[in-house]
């Protein structure tokens, strides 16, 4: 546990200087991620049927407000979370790497589908946007990363029983 | 000659995106800013999984 907690821990201070330092001032990761989604919020959106813009890293529904994907919003915090989390606990590598990539672009589909939602809510229900905004998170992200981490511990408990591959956790 | 002919005119092509860029229309008010909330509390219960699953396995 105290293993896991420093590696954790190690894990999110680097990832905090990387991003402080490089990352973020660079802001070309940050830049992609977020007007990728919106593009593809757009196109997804559009293929229903909505009359959609998008400029930048902000989406609109002619005639309505626009949602405005900022760095904040693009995921790329949660996705370091999530990352965190699968290289710090035990496991054996080669899924670690399955579950790493697969995780990383299950959360930004998600991201995508969320700024289509809040996209929709400035059409449906834009008095509650601020309440839908609050709980958005705990609706489209955390029960499907908290049930990639359940399966990652099991898949590590399956690893400890049979100790023949190696892992660096 | 020729070259200066195709510097003036990737020049003039590229003044002219500045020329036919268009803002955005006016919204009916300032966007909606999506940012992503509450990962203090999906941090924490990562942290209980890890311990669950540590303390769990080494109680057997």
């Amino acid at each position: 546990m105290l293993g896991f907690l420093v590696k954790a821990g190690l894990f999110y201070i680097v990832w905090q200087v990387v991003y402080d330092l490089v990352i973020y001032p660079d802001g070309r990761l940050d830049q992609f991620l977020a007007v990728s989604v919106a593009i593809l919020a757009k196109n997804a959106l559009a293929l229903f049927g909505w009359d959609i813009n998008v400029w930048d890293r902000l989406l609109v529904i002619d005639g309505y407000r626009g949602v405005e994907v900022l760095n904040g919003c693009n995921a790329l915090t949660l996705m370091a979370l999530y990352s965190g989390f699968i290289i710090s606990f035990q496991g054996p590598n080669k899924k670690r790497i399955i579950y790493l990539l697969s995780g990383i672009g299950i959360i930004f589909i998600l991201n995508v589908i969320r700024i289509m939602a809040f996209s929709l809510a400035t059409v449906y229900f834009q008095p509650h946007w601020d309440t839908f905004h609050e709980f958005s998170s705990f609706i489209f992200f955390y029960p499907v990363i908290l049930g990639i981490w359940y399966q990652w511990t099991l898949l590590s408990e399956e690893n400890t029983q049979s100790p023949s591959e190696l892992s660096i956790a | 000659m020729n070259n200066k002919l195709t510097t003036l005119i990737i020049i003039a092509l590229s003044m002219l995106t500045f020329v036919l860029a268009q803002d955005p229309p006016d919204l009916p008010g300032a966007p909606n800013q999506g940012t992503i909330g509450g990962m203090e509390w999906l941090a924490m219960s990562g942290l209980i999984l890890a311990a669950i699953k540590y303390f769990g396995s080494h109680k057997k």
